[in-house]
């Protein structure tokens, strides 16, 4: 198997606040990976530079091999924090938009996400609440087959119905082979999706392990999260 | 992917400009009406309009071009633009090329507006606009042949277009350095800040090139010629040639500058 995401050495500073530390990462296609941490340790940033949001970084970034680029955001689905799509457009203007850039793009797909969401195509980005413009979000990075898929803070700020709604639309859309990364802190939502957990603080990695190593032993990932973060609790 | 950049800007793009554009058609619209029915007092109100909505038009899109590059770049929306499979360079050139077109048709529409004014004030005083296009005709047949006339016009439009071009470059910059860290927190004050400060200092530039530089460009009867000897020097139509060579280099300076705040300096926050 090939690797589709290579870190070494990674560091990242914002003027004197340093939040990557050296660190070293190194996944091979077709996991779900769950990316844990406390707020503010790096873990958007960490997600940001591999999406080649952030440049000025110091260490070796590889996505399938390559240096973010042109390359690595053609094969990489990107899900923000926050809204990223233009207030004026309408929903079928973004799906529009991403038939345009991305080669992956399955616009029937999507389509028909809009109507299971019960989204309107013509309805404004704007005058959408933030729930729906979400949801939106959420459906138009789900149809691409990416190999990788980079998702920061998906269930940030939804009900528990709503999480395992979009748990759902994340495991039933991404391509076979791919490699999903969450980012959460949500950890018992989403335990059960993971192959891996990376567990980052301060800045380094605390813990970079397989689902089957961590059930292998006698406490559950929520458990180890408080234990390798108990600095914050 | 350049093409395609090119169409989803012009659509945003669009949507910002469309209303005074749509309030510009509407005060026109307005205007023929009172001229069609001799309604006085209302065609002197939609004049005035009409030269309002005129500024307006330039107004409105440079506001426009600030703040979509703005928005599009450094804001929220700047998570999709720079995660488009696209480089930075044909991202500025999309951007620029379409910040060109539509400053290009404000000017062009404000023109228009203002030549469509003088037409009406001159018929108003019993100035024929016949009499006014043969008072032009003569003033063109004593130039002295076609090619001199294509050659003056040309370098006109040249000059204009390098003048938006320069501009553009110069907004471009000063959006892109007000969103580097130590500006950051002064917001959109810092854009202005420094589009003012860039603004003066290439204006200054510029004047002391055009009064010092023994290179520029005289129209005359017998054509175009190059001097070389200040544009302040010489008598008649004279256009500084250093002045042009200086816009020229400043922004591509500008538009290298952009880039590579865009590839090297600036966080999205």
């Amino acid at each position: 198997m090939s690797k589709i995401i290579e870190v070494k050495g990674l560091e990242k500073s914002y003027g004197r606040n340093q939040v990557l530390r050296g660190v070293d990462l190194s996944y091979e296609e077709g996991q779900v990976i769950g990316l844990l941490g406390p707020n503010g340790c790096g873990k958007t940033s960490l997600i940001k530079i591999l999406t080649g949001l952030i440049h000025d970084y110091q260490g070796t970034v590889l996505i399938d091999g390559q240096a973010p680029g042109v390359y690595t955001k053609s094969i990489t689905a990107y899900l923000p924090e926050r809204t990223y799509l233009p207030e004026w457009m309408k929903a079928k203007d973004a799906i529009s938009y991403f038939d345009d850039f991305f080669t992956d793009f399955d616009k029937v797909k999507a389509t028909e996400m809009l109507n299971r969401f019960r989204l309107d195509p013509n309805q404004k980005i704007k005058t959408m609440s933030k729930g729906m413009q979400e949801k939106l979000q959420l459906l138009i990075v789900m149809s691409r087959a990416s190999k990788l898929y980079c998702l920061d803070e998906p269930l940030g700020g939804v009900d528990p119905a709503t999480r395992s709604a979009i748990l759902d639309v994340i495991m039933n859309n991404y391509a076979e082979k791919s490699t999903v990364l969450i980012s959460t802190h949500l950890i018992n939502d989403v335990e059960r999706i993971f192959n891996s957990v990376l567990m980052i603080g301060e800045g380094r990695v605390k813990l970079d392990a397989s689902m089957d190593k961590i059930r292998n032993g006698d406490k559950s990932v929520e458990e180890i999260f408080k234990e390798v973060f108990s600095f914050g609790w | 992917m350049v093409g395609k950049l090119i169409k989803n800007e012009l659509k945003a793009g669009l949507h910002s400009v469309a209303p005074i554009y749509i309030a510009t058609a509407a005060v026109v619209a307005i205007l023929a009406i009172s001229f069609l029915f001799e309604i006085v007092w209302l065609a002197a109100i939609a004049l005035i309009a009409v030269v309002l909505v005129g500024f307006g038009i330039l107004a409105v899109t440079i506001i426009s071009v600030i703040n979509n590059f703005n928005k599009s770049m450094f804001r929220d929306q700047g998570y999709l633009t720079f995660t488009l499979p696209v480089t930075s360079g044909q991202l500025l050139f999309a951007k620029a090329l379409c910040s060109f077109i539509w400053i290009l048709l404000s000017y062009i529409v404000l023109i228009a507006l203002f030549a469509g004014i003088y037409f009406y004030a001159a018929g108003q005083v019993d100035e024929s606009e016949l009499a006014t296009l043969k008072i032009m005709l003569s003033m063109i047949v004593e130039l002295p042949d076609t090619a001199t006339i294509i050659g003056v016009i040309s370098l006109f439009v040249t000059y204009f277009f390098l003048n938006i071009v320069f501009l553009v470059s110069e907004i471009y910059f000063a959006v892109a350095l007000s969103n580097v860290r130590p500006f950051q927190k002064m917001g959109f004050f810092s854009t202005i800040l420094i589009f003012m400060g860039t603004f003066a200092t290439t204006s200054t530039i510029s004047t002391l090139l055009k009064a010092y530089v023994p290179l520029s460009l005289k129209i005359s009867l017998e054509g175009a010629q190059l001097l070389f000897e200040p544009m302040y020097s010489s008598s008649g139509i004279v256009f500084g040639f250093s002045d042009v060579i200086f816009m020229a280099i400043a922004s591509a300076f500008f538009f290298v500058m952009t880039a590579w705040f865009m590839n090297h300096k600036i966080n999205l926050k």
